[in-house]
């Protein structure tokens, strides 16, 4: 059976099987596109290869470049004042113009600094630097040496050299993710220019400012064993570097170790002056599994949507969410614009034992670090190119809980403001089975059904439900107290108002004075039914003398008619009916009982 | 040929209408390649959309609009090895069956297209590609070498290899036929 030669073996079982794509992938890929900005040959380094050995056409090329490039940039800025070029997609904010965002190049004394690639290295002597004013990349030559650093962008893209010094090397754009990915874009021919092979080495394990680093070198032995190519790369934040160094001859080699232990990465951490007004507004989203404590610069943009929290301050834009019944989660709100390529999904983790692995990666490497006990991730992405240009950052923390995965994300106009770590230390898991039992059965929860005003939730078996008479046009509201007992003052009162104009803003504008008429503050915002409701609890200390009788509120607007569940404050605080932790699991568990019933 | 040259062009400019209808002329053939290297149709679904978005996204990188097939197989191939070095770090729970997806109708037997399948299985992403451009596309050797952007001698070296190890499970199922056939 093994008569036929391999060649047509293999030749027939390569040609079984499939060779239609699916659907979705052509649907897929052009969906995806549209979010996609095409990488510019031009934009960061000459495209055509200036030959070495020939001044004066350099100096030509260079002129003619500079020439073109100039017409081009007119042209362009014309373009767009006439609206002749579309922009592709915007980016969540207004964007800083690429000039002004990209930080220039410094030289001070022999110390060469990029801030936007992200590296500082020390060039002692007279160098002739070659690469002008680009901020991400320096190529600079003194006697028979070149040397050349560089980093990715946001998505790893880089150009390995500027200029091939030989057929031993071929430069070109890529993208590198990772070492091995960075190692395979170096490539390296056994090809001499007079005909002798040059002898080639890869996977030199090295160091390049204080990360692991992999070398791959070249001797052309052209000149005994001369000229010298040393490419040194590493990943740092998730971002590729890469140092090429040319020697004529082997001291020169030596000279330019020298020069790599000078190289430094640029980190920019997060700002300590990051926006803070010191005072916090906690968010439950029990329906969601997770609730937040977030600064109260923190505007809400979600609304009354129970499965995603949205909210911006300033440029800063938040975004909370978790899988849902269906295993799906969505990772952003919109995608960051196209400097980076992130799509917001749905994708599907599964619900018995979710998986963060269907999420795509931002292109970053990740930290690893625990939110609420759980292990988690921290992805920051940096925006290196058009329109971010070090301008714009995107930090991202994943996490899994109880079958359901979590994504935090902030997008954030300047990648020295970085908040995330802060939101992920005030995040809180809310276990979907943690059913209150209250340790008195008597409390054990019962449903209570208020047809003429539309809703129902769950109260204590011993509790008595009074309809409280009210005047034509003011609402409807329910009483809830233990008449047989020694506490028979209300414990719980639901108002539901007529319909009108109020919102919730309005409410929580009422509910949230400082005088003595209005002895509370709101602190939080959680759910009534599917409304997005305010909490206001009393000042634990004030200076009005309105106590006892001050209440814990629950409002929210449905339909147009405000609703209110004020909470006895001091019976719960002090717990009178149960032990005070409970009171308030009680009174947690009564407003998560609440529903609407229309 | 004019055609797609146009096309590449218009694309390369940023007319995504033409980029619709160049990734619909190379959606089947670079899935193809990616099943056949990756022995998985929904990783080979994945790094085909993967490589059309990159084609799309670096198609201004590509100098020559002549090369344009040569350069997305390129893409499609390098698109394989990422995702046959994530998967090798982290690897899926369900392995695929011989029959499962990529074998069809067979004029191979089962246990020849079982040993052909593990062994390919077993041989490193840079050879299965040269594998499936010389046997499935059938590139020759130049044209592999200027699709992997790597000399020829590479391509000489891992298709040496990979032949050989193919070699081996042919040899093997040929052992093997006669003992099943023995009679208890």
């Amino acid at each position: 059976m093994t008569s036929q030669p391999v060649d047509d073996i293999l030749r027939g079982w390569l040609a079984e099987g499939e060779s239609r794509a699916p659907e979705r992938v052509a649907r897929g890929a052009l969906a995806e596109i549209s979010g996609v900005a095409q990488h510019r040959p031009s934009f960061r380094h000459r495209p055509i290869v200036i030959p070495n050995d020939d001044v004066g056409t350099a100096r030509a090329w260079a002129i003619a470049m500079a020439a073109l490039a100039l017409t081009f940039a007119v042209g362009i800025g014309v373009a767009i004042e006439t609206g002749i070029i579309r922009l592709p997609l915007p980016a969540p904010q207004p964007l800083p113009s690429p000039s002004a965002s990209w930080p220039t190049p410094t030289v001070e004394g022999d110390v060469y600094t990029y801030p936007a690639a992200g590296f500082q290295i020390t060039l002692p002597g007279q160098w002739r630097l070659l690469s002008g004013d680009d901020p991400f990349a320096l190529s600079a030559t003194r006697f028979d040496i070149r040397i050349y650093v560089t980093s990715g962008d946001a998505q790893g893209r880089l150009e390995t050299c500027p200029a091939s010094t030989g057929p031993w090397e071929e430069c070109q754009a890529t993208v590198a993710r990772d070492l091995p990915s960075l190692q395979e874009a170096v490539v390296l021919h056994p090809i001499g220019r007079t005909g002798g092979a040059p002898r080639i080495q890869g996977g030199i394990q090295a160091t390049l400012g204080g990360e692991e680093a992999v070398e791959k070198r070249v001797e052309a032995r052209e000149n005994g064993i001369g000229p010298f190519v040393r490419y040194t790369m590493a990943m740092h934040g998730g971002r590729p570097y890469l140092v090429r160094v040319y020697a004529g001859r082997a001291d020169s080699l030596h000279e330019a170790e020298g020069i790599l232990e000078s190289f430094r990465y640029l980190d920019t951490g997060p700002d300590p002056s990051a926006p803070t007004t010191g005072e916090r507004r906690s968010y439950r989203y029990r329906s969601a599994g997770f609730s937040v404590e977030l600064d109260t610069g923190w505007r809400l943009t979600s609304g009354s949507d129970p499965s995603t929290l949205t909210a911006g301050w300033g440029g800063l834009q938040l975004f909370i969410s978790s899988s849902d019944e269906n295993g799906q989660i969505r990772t952003c709100e919109r995608p960051a614009g196209p400097w980076l390529v992130e799509d917001c999904g749905p994708f599907t983790v599964g619900t018995t034992e979710p998986s963060v692995s269907a999420i795509p990666g931002l292109g970053a490497a990740y930290e690893e670090t625990r939110v609420d006990g759980e292990r988690a991730t921290i992805e920051r992405v940096t925006g290196y190119e058009y329109p971010a240009r070090g301008g714009q950052a995107i930090s991202r923390v994943v996490m899994v809980h109880d079958a359901r995965v979590f994504v935090i994300r902030v997008w954030s106009p300047s990648p020295s403001i970085d908040v995330i770590d802060d939101i992920a230390r005030q995040f809180r898991f809310i276990d979907s089975d943690s059913e209150f039992v209250p340790s008195d059965p008597g409390l054990a929860l019962v449903p209570f059904l208020d047809d003429e005003a539309g809703y129902r939730l769950d109260v204590p078996a011993a509790w008595v439900a009074t309809v409280q008479p009210r005047s034509p046009g003011n609402g409807h509201a329910v009483r809830f107290s233990m008449p047989d007992s020694e506490f028979s003052e209300t414990l719980l009162t639901i108002t539901v108002g007529e319909p009108g104009p109020l919102t919730l803003a309005d409410l929580d504008r009422m509910n949230d004075g400082a005088g003595c008429g209005n002895r509370g503050e709101v602190r939080a915002t959680d759910f009534l039914g599917t409304e997005l409701a305010g909490v206001r609890a009393p000042r634990r200390t004030n200076s009005c003398l309105g106590f006892p009788g001050d209440s814990y509120d629950v409002y929210a607007v449905h339909q147009g008619r405000p609703v209110t569940l004020s909470f006895d404050y001091w019976s719960f605080e002090f717990g009178r009916h149960l032990p005070r932790h409970e009171s308030w699991q009680l009174v947690q568990a009564i407003v998560d009982s609440f529903a609407f019933t229309d | 040929m004019v055609q797609q040259r146009d096309l590449v062009e218009r694309a390369q400019g940023g007319d995504r209408a033409a980029f619709a209808t160049l990734a619909g002329d190379a959606t089947d053939r670079l899935f193809a390649v990616a099943l056949r290297i990756l022995r998985d149709i929904e990783l080979a679904a994945d790094a085909t959309q993967t490589a059309l978005v990159r084609i799309w996204r670096d198609l201004r990188l590509l100098r020559s609009p002549d090369r344009f097939d040569a350069w997305s197989h390129r893409v499609v191939v390098r698109v394989c090895l990422s995702e046959l070095r994530r998967t090798r770090r982290a690897p899926r729970p369900a392995e695929l069956l011989p029959g499962d997806a990529v074998v069809g109708d067979s004029q191979l037997s089962v246990a020849l297209q079982d040993e052909l399948e593990r062994a390919f299985r077993r041989l490193p992403g840079d050879q299965r590609a040269v594998l499936v451009l010389m046997y499935y596309r059938d590139l020759s050797v130049p044209e592999i070498a200027d699709v992997l952007g790597v000399p020829t001698g590479t391509v000489k070296s891992r298709l040496h290899y990979a032949r050989s190890a193919m070699r081996s499970a042919i040899e093997a199922d040929a052992r093997a036929v006669p003992q099943e056939g023995r009679p208890a």
